[in-house]
């Protein structure tokens, strides 16, 4: 390393030393060459002085932009964090558990408060369902009867003893199912004629179905405005009058 | 103290389930790998990204840690990766105009029209963040290690497990370099 060597591309074999002193780390030793060379060659003073600008502008950049930031803080996940990321399949369930014993309070006055209503609202959608079918086997239970006649009581279980009112019953159940078929029928025959299938016209589905009495009560107008009631004429039910002789002829 | 652990101990002391252990070793590099990553990418956000990532990845991966290498090296490897990474996914979003622009033009000021006062100093600072990042990845983050993070010689060569000299060397060689680039701008702006 000697003068002799000077380069334009080169700092005479000093470069290492060059950057040591440049940044205060050079030893005495290696300074007081350094400083010496320097005394006698312009190339490597001139570089040097260079040098000492380029670190001058980087440190000043640094100073403006990187030195008044704060220091990111860190966050560690815990051992348990860890391990659920490390186990596949886990993430999303220790996630989604985290998050949602997190939920705010408010978040869990939200959630009661949907649940009850939710929770009331079938129980109401319930309800109306057991009212209406329990309101429509009403309507089923009353046969069509004309008017002037009262209608005996056709529980089978009825606790009265008279005879009477038992063959009634069995009569006026035949009747009954007289007229209802006879109601029926126009609905059925309108439905097939028009080609649609049953399900399609209302509710005649009912046609097949013990329901189907409520059902044509709703769709078709009453017996007494058809007026299909049977006709006094052909009607073969016994009189009370008749009945009556029967029980107490008359004396 | 945990103060006067190596970082080498310290990790043992993390894998025998210290938290407390690796939380010292973050506190002693977390300013210096920020002030990497923020000459690397040159944005604050990304540079706290940056340095969350490589601590957690760290932490991860301390099983993984081999004791033959030095902790400040394993710390800066994961560092520099982290923030290639990110510089490769923002060129590809076209975010960085840094590497995209023609280095000529970027140098040269306006004639007759320098700016002064604070506008002068942000110009000057632009210009040489610039030559730093044209500057070869090996040689920038040398210079990124001995100015931004201010490490001596032989931390710089424990941290690249590099001989002394050729952190010297190549420190040298950085500087030249960036003399080349600014030597196009009127040196008495700087």
């Amino acid at each position: 390393m000697t003068d002799n060597n000077h380069n334009s591309d080169s700092s005479c074999g000093f470069s290492e030393t060059l950057v040591a002193v440049l940044y205060n780390e050079a030893n005495e030793q290696e300074s007081a060459e350094f400083r010496h060379h320097l005394a006698k060659c312009g190339a490597c003073s001139e570089e040097f002085a260079a040098f000492g600008m380029m670190t001058t502008a980087v440190s000043d950049w640094r100073e403006t932009e990187f030195a008044p930031l704060l220091t990111p803080n860190i966050v560690l996940l815990s051992e348990f964090e860890i391990n659920a990321v490390k186990s596949s399949g886990e993430v999303a369930l220790f996630d989604g558990l985290r998050r949602f014993l997190s939920l705010p309070q408010f978040g869990w006055q939200m959630a009661a408060t949907f649940g009850a209503l939710s929770i009331f609202m079938l129980l109401g959608f319930a309800l109306i369902a057991n009212w209406r079918s329990s309101s429509e086997k009403l309507v089923v239970e009353t046969p069509p009867f004309a008017s002037g006649v009262s209608a005996p009581s056709l529980n089978s279980n009825s606790e009265s003893n008279s005879p009477l009112e038992n063959v009634n019953v069995a009569e006026i159940d035949q009747q009954t199912k007289v007229t209802n078929n006879r109601i029926a029928k126009p609905v059925a025959v309108s439905t097939r004629k028009s080609g649609k299938a049953p399900k399609q016209v209302g509710q005649t589905i009912v046609i097949e179905t013990p329901k189907r009495q409520s059902s044509i009560r709703k769709q078709t107008p009453q017996v007494e405005d058809i007026g299909i009631l049977p006709d006094e004429t052909e009607d073969t039910s016994p009189r009370l009058t008749d009945l009556l002789d029967e029980i107490e002829p008359s004396v | 103290m945990r103060r006067e652990e190596t970082d080498e101990k310290l990790v043992e002391m993390a894998l025998a389930n210290d938290r407390e252990a690796f939380g010292e070793i973050v506190r002693r590099w977390e300013r210096k790998i920020f002030a990497l990553c923020y000459g690397m990418l040159h944005r604050e956000e990304d540079a706290r990204d940056a340095v969350q990532e490589t601590f957690f990845s760290a932490y991860r991966n301390l099983k993984n840690f081999r004791g033959e290498a030095k902790v400040s090296s394993w710390l800066h490897r994961i560092a520099v990766n982290q923030c290639l990474t990110r510089m490769r996914r923002l060129k590809t979003k076209n975010e960085s105009a840094l590497e995209d622009e023609d280095e000529n033009d970027s140098f040269f000021a306006a004639a007759g029209s320098l700016p002064s006062g604070a506008a002068e100093q942000k110009e000057r600072i632009e210009t040489v963040r610039r030559a730093v990042n044209a500057l070869p990845n090996d040689l920038k983050q040398i210079v990124l290690m001995k100015e931004f993070e201010e490490m001596t010689f032989q931390e710089i060569a424990d941290a690249l497990e590099i001989p002394l000299s050729t952190v010297k060397s190549r420190l040298y060689t950085a500087l030249k370099q960036l003399k080349m680039r600014l030597e196009k701008t009127p040196l008495e702006v700087i």
